[in-house]
């Protein structure tokens, strides 16, 4: 059930209904109800899959309790490695087998020992729960937090379904703390939960949706397009991946705040970022932040005696593994490493903490300000090609027409409407960068936020794009 | 006792001063027990690896993680070191 | 409007000044910095606060005897706190005082939290000059505002500040029906505190403060 669909609505506006009318002042009857809909939400597509998260889950919750329970030694080390290899296993296995076997297939079909392709379903979710699983793990073997005592809450957590299918990767000393008790109905939360929504849904099926159709052409056919087009393509690609992945995570927040419940945000408006670093902590949070906390961290740590090279290892392999996390392709390992190497100079050089280029409340950037945003977005939407092309030749071939194809423009394929709503999404979201998302506007006058509600309703409304388009990160 | 401990104490604060200027490149902070890396300009999670290992090396001590992820400000990094540094 | 009051807060309206503290701490959204940075909920966050405040520590913004309150009909509507700031006896800073009442109050997991998420709100932690008179937590009830009460609060702070020649307040930029209520009470704004952490606005109500200050005539108390 993807979330710009009629059938989610109907669903959410079911479970919105029973969750306070039911579950009322009972957390117990609450978190049922939760998790009840997060199974039909998953079942629906995935009944195997749900079957193995369900297990998953409750054996992690069980040697979570375990490790805590026993004194530093290798008993706690052992069950800690064995979750460890459970949960990482499992994602390996489900998402880089193919990649591996293929590798190994390619290997030896060179060697002249033919096998077939592994085909393997992958889960849904299961990049972002096994996440969540391990982070878990490793915070309680750290001390981080106490391990979950009431197995229903950390099902419940695993599975809530608003963020099942592409994020936030959601910590669980965040989470289970609002689930502990019962929520009583907060009509401003409420309220803000729905704005994020429709924020959401404009970005994902009036921009995302409509670039789509754009990005699309210009990557499958790159040959016959000019280098303008070529190089809009790929910017388009970026903001296309932006109003899609944010929009999918602001209905997911949205969503989640009609149940009471506050995720952490992903995205901090990435776009106006200004150097590789500010990039990283504005886009995809929960996961730059997950590999900082659980890769980057412990392994500086470990290679902190190594001087600089161990500080360069450590970004690499992080950068590395956020590539590869995106899947089972060169793609993203080049992603990967490329990613790493702008970053590795800021970090040599100096730190990452800079001065703020300018308020949030200015209107009006400086020449200098807009420069760096300029470039940053330049050379990321760039990189980010890699993970929309499907092969490396085809990313090197939209590079190389990018630089050397003879023609500039072919003006039909440039969707001038299109611009104007890219345009009024970032002019929305460059005025609203110091809040939560672009539709936060209990602050503005009365006239204000009726013309806002209205101008998006009416965009969604004619622009709108429902034709069931899957959403990127879901593949994730 | 107490004078000694005194001069002790002061003595593991100079060193531990030394260590973070010697890192930072800059000497604009106090070493109250309640300082934290938030309240010193540039100790962010890069340096913050390097002042550690500095430590490290200063008073000839090893940490864990562990360790590290539960210091709560100055105060707590003078006393796991002094406990580092007591004999058994 | 008639029969309104303006009084010291006792410990019977503590409970209305969780609900100023909490209000004022979200400015209008949903974010409660108390409880985002604390990886703890609004309701945990209540609880919490009202016992800071039975700890009775003047001198910081979470001291009942600091509050100033606005009664209608008996009814307390509105409250502002304001306290000379390092005024005590240790001339502790109030930021000081604050640290140790949360690091004492909240639990250690949610102290634990806290040390992840404190790299977001540096930038906009604002310095508060000694002795002068520090005005926080401006709240009114929705359905008594307009009529001035929180300008009332204010002036009788301002009036009743002993020794302190310059008053400040602090606001979230972006919040104009704040700003301009304190500039019709005099107040300029003299500096803006931006975060320079993007991740800022996933756990406060916004990325940049800014700080306003006024004299205060010592003749006339305003």
């Amino acid at each position: 059930m993807l979330f710009n669909s009629a059938g989610f609505f109907l669903f959410m506006l079911a479970v919105w209904a029973v969750h306070w009318a039911v579950g009322r002042r009972s957390a117990l009857r609450q978190n049922l109800i939760l998790l009840a809909a997060s199974a039909v939400f998953y079942g629906l597509v995935d009944m195997r899959g749900l079957v193995m998260l369900l297990v998953g889950a409750v054996i992690n919750w069980a040697i979570a309790l375990r490790i805590a329970s026993l004194p530093e030694g290798r008993a706690r080390s052992r069950w800690f490695w064995a979750g460890i290899t459970l949960d990482l296993g499992l994602l390996v296995w489900f998402k880089y087998a193919g990649f591996l076997v293929e590798g190994l297939a390619d290997l030896l079909a060179r060697v002249g020992l033919g096998t077939g392709t592994l085909e393997i379903l992958l889960p849904l979710g299961i990049s972002f729960y096994t996440f969540q699983m391990l982070g878990y793990l490793m915070d309680v073997h750290h001390e981080e937090i106490e391990p979950c005592r009431d197995g229903l809450h950390f099902v419940t957590y695993v599975l809530f379904f608003p963020k099942m299918l592409a994020g936030p990767i959601e910590r669980a000393q965040h989470f289970l703390p609002q689930i502990a008790g019962p929520r009583s109905p907060d009509p401003e939360l409420m309220t803000d939960g729905l704005r994020q929504i429709l924020w959401g849904l404009f970005a994902k099926a009036v921009i995302a949706d409509n670039l789509a159709v754009f990005v699309d052409e210009v990557f499958d056919h790159h040959t016959t397009h000019g280098k303008g087009t070529l190089l809009l393509g790929t910017m388009g690609y970026l903001v296309q991946l932006y109003g899609d992945f944010s929009g999918y995570s602001n209905i997911a927040l949205g969503v989640s705040k009609l149940l009471g419940i506050r995720m952490m945000g992903n995205f901090a408006y990435p776009l106006f970022g200004t150097s590789v670093g500010d990039f990283w902590r504005r886009w995809h949070i929960s996961l730059s932040s997950w590999m900082m906390d659980y890769v980057f961290t412990p392994l500086s740590f470990l290679l902190r005696d190594r001087g600089r090279a161990g500080l360069v290892i450590s970004i690499s392999v992080t950068f590395l593994a956020v590539g590869l996390w995106h899947g089972a392709s060169w793609n993203y390992v080049v992603f990967g490493v490329l990613q790493s190497a702008y970053f590795i100079p800021i970090a040599l050089r100096q730190r990452i903490t800079q001065a703020p280029v300018a308020g949030n409340i200015t209107l009006i950037p400086g020449w200098g300000h807009l420069w760096r945003m300029g470039l940053l977005f330049l050379l990321m939407s760039l990189t980010f090609a890699l993970l929309r092309a499907t092969t490396l030749e085809q990313t090197a071939g939209i590079l190389k027409g990018i630089l050397t194809s003879p023609r500039v423009f072919i003006t039909e394929s440039l969707p001038v409407p299109l611009c104007l709503l890219v345009l009024g999404l970032l002019g929305v979201e460059w005025v609203q960068r110091g809040r939560e998302h672009g539709l936060e506007v209990a602050r503005l006058p009365a006239w204000v936020r009726r013309s806002a509600y209205s101008g998006v309703v009416l965009a969604i409304f004619f622009f709108g794009r429902f034709a069931q388009e899957e959403y990127i990160y879901i593949q994730f | 006792m107490t004078s000694t401990k005194t001069m002790e104490l002061e003595e593991l604060r100079g060193r531990i001063r030394r260590t973070v200027i010697a890192v930072l490149g800059h000497d604009r902070f106090e070493m109250r027990d309640d300082l934290t890396a938030r309240d010193v300009e540039g100790w962010d999670s890069l340096t913050h690896m390097s002042i550690i290992t500095g430590l490290e090396k200063e008073f000839g001590v090893r940490f864990k993680l562990k360790e590290i992820n539960k210091l709560k400000n100055m105060g707590s990094l003078i006393e796991l070191i002094r406990s580092k540094l007591e004999p058994t | 409007m008639e029969n309104v009051v303006v009084r010291r807060a006792v410990a019977g309206d503590n409970a209305f000044l969780v609900e100023a503290i909490i209000s004022a701490e979200k400015s209008n959204t949903s974010r409660l910095g108390l409880a985002t940075l604390f990886g703890s909920t609004e309701e945990e966050v209540r609880v919490l606060v009202e016992q800071m405040l039975e700890e009775e520590v003047d001198g910081c913004e979470f001291a009942t005897s600091s509050f100033l309150v606005a009664e209608v009909d008996g009814k307390a509507v509105a409250a502002v706190a304001g306290w000379i700031e390092g005024a005590g006896e240790d001339e502790m800073p109030s930021a000081l005082l604050k640290a140790n009442l949360i690091g004492y109050t909240f639990p250690a997991e949610r102290m634990q939290q806290l040390r992840t998420n404190a790299a977001v709100i540096t930038g906009i932690q604002i310095p508060r000059e000694k002795d002068s008179l520090q005005i926080e937590y401006v709240h009114v009830d929705p359905a008594y505002r307009g009529k001035g009460l929180a300008g009332r609060l204010i002036s009788a702070h301002l009036a009743s500040a002993a020794r302190a020649t310059k008053a400040q307040v602090q606001a979230f930029a972006d919040n104009a029906v704040a700003i301009g209520l304190y500039e019709r009470l005099g107040f300029r704004i003299v500096r803006t505190f931006a975060s320079s952490d993007p991740r800022t606005i996933l756990f406060m109500p916004y990325t940049e403060k800014v700080l306003m200050e006024r004299d205060i005539d010592q003749d006339h108390g305003t």
